[in-house]
């Protein structure tokens, strides 16, 4: 039968399209799929590695000092301390501070801008409220979301 | 359609095939990463779990130095190394009215070996048992290498840069952030009375008349010896008669 020869190489043909079509299709989407678990994972791996922990709140003139101790085994890098949030005020009217404008950091032990696992950064921050005596509240939220807090009260 | 129905089943197989190899990959890229992770977190907490220490008393050698004493009570020996991770906040008194803040003072303390300007803390000596030595693992004190071992205690010297009058609380940070606090305790020293003399003026550091008082005198007196004068800042010890050498007596006062 010479007419089915052609018919039978272009129905091979489009399968061969169409299955390569699909192929790239599908290993595209795996691929992507790939990749953001492998991302998710990293970021909860990140997320687990970091651990820190208010040690100490005071009030020193018109400031309040906070120190911070990184108690995790990852570095925190000084851009991601800029990432930050800082919450602060008496319980139930706290608010959130912004770096830079309202608080600032120094990494207080070690020689480089990494704040590494068991060194201690001090944050200067200044009150956008009068500091009468009563209990305050700070907490410090690192860039990926882990937390530490603390109460203490002025006199 | 045999041929195009093959190449078919072939490619569908292929995907497949390499549809599983992807999935299997990531996932086991993504259970030996949170392996890993779990790992570092178990040694961490277990850390957090067995290191420990407890500040135990206090005395203040002069104006602008304190004489603290801190225990390793934990499972884990601490590594020298780590030292300048572990600092000391002071809330004292001080002789110097700040405007701003009055009296009351406080202070972070960061460990140094080198005797820096400023404020800072270092470690003088280690005891074992109430002995001054180390069974295990000694610390060089310059070199800052060893390990502060379990049952050991630390001898350090916190220094100030102005003078105190009384301490009220010390805390003691370590690396992990463990906390140990200790409020204010007897404080104790020597004072002597020099050859010709009958009294000697000492200061006690508490900011309120001790409770109690006890001095000891390390050498013979001829006569009797009493303490008086006893206010918020100094106490007097007395001899009956000057003596022939200075006498130091050792005090201890409770607050």
């Amino acid at each position: 039968m010479a007419s089915s020869i052609p018919s039978e190489a272009i129905i091979l043909i489009g399968v061969i399209v169409a299955a390569v079509a699909l192929s790239q299709s599908f290993i595209t989407s795996m691929a992507l799929i790939q990749q953001k678990t492998v991302s998710s994972t990293a970021n909860m791996g990140d997320k687990l590695n970091t651990d820190i922990k208010v040690i100490y709140a005071a009030e020193s003139g018109t400031i309040v000092k906070i120190w911070v101790k990184n108690i995790g085994t990852s570095i925190i890098y000084d851009g991601s301390i800029k990432d930050s949030d800082v919450f602060f005020g008496k319980e139930g009217s706290f608010l959130r501070y912004t770096f830079d404008i309202n608080w600032t950091f120094i990494l207080l032990q070690g020689t480089d801008n990494s704040w590494r696992p068991g060194e201690t950064m001090e944050i200067n921050l200044t009150p956008i409220i009068q500091l009468d005596p009563g209990e305050y509240y700070a907490r410090y939220v690192t860039h990926n979301g882990v937390k530490s807090e603390i109460f203490f009260s002025l006199g | 359609m045999g041929q195009s129905t093959t190449v078919a089943t072939a490619f569908a197989a292929a995907i497949f095939l390499i549809g599983i190899v992807i999935t299997v990959q990531t996932s086991l890229s993504s259970v030996q990463s949170i392996s890993t992770t779990i790992n570092d977190q178990v040694k961490k907490s277990e850390l957090l779990l067995t290191e420990r220490c407890r500040t135990d008393s206090w005395e203040i050698l002069d104006p602008t130095t304190i004489i603290l004493y801190v225990t390793n009570i934990g499972e884990v020996s601490i590594r020298a190394k780590d030292f300048y991770k572990m600092e000391i906040f002071v809330h004292y008194t001080a002789t110097f009215n700040d405007l701003v803040n009055g009296y009351d003072r406080f202070a972070r303390f960061e460990f140094s070996n080198t005797q820096p300007i400023g404020e800072y803390w270092n470690l003088e000596h280690i005891f074992f048992n109430g002995l001054q030595e180390e069974k295990i693992n000694p610390i060089n004190i310059m070199e800052n290498t060893g390990l502060w071992d379990p049952f050991e205690t630390i001898e350090i010297k916190i220094h100030l840069i102005e003078d105190l009058s009384s301490v009220e609380y010390i805390t003691f940070i370590l690396p992990t952030g463990y906390t140990s606090s200790s409020s204010q305790k007897e404080t104790l020293g020597s004072a002597t009375i020099e050859t010709g003399s009958t009294s000697v003026f000492v200061p006690h550091y508490f900011n309120h008349v001790p409770t109690n008082i006890q001095v000891t005198p390390t050498s013979d007196v001829q006569g009797s010896y009493w303490v008086t004068s006893i206010d918020s800042a100094t106490f007097s010890i007395n001899l009956r008669e000057p003596q022939a050498l200075p006498i130091i007596f050792y005090w201890r006062a409770t607050p």
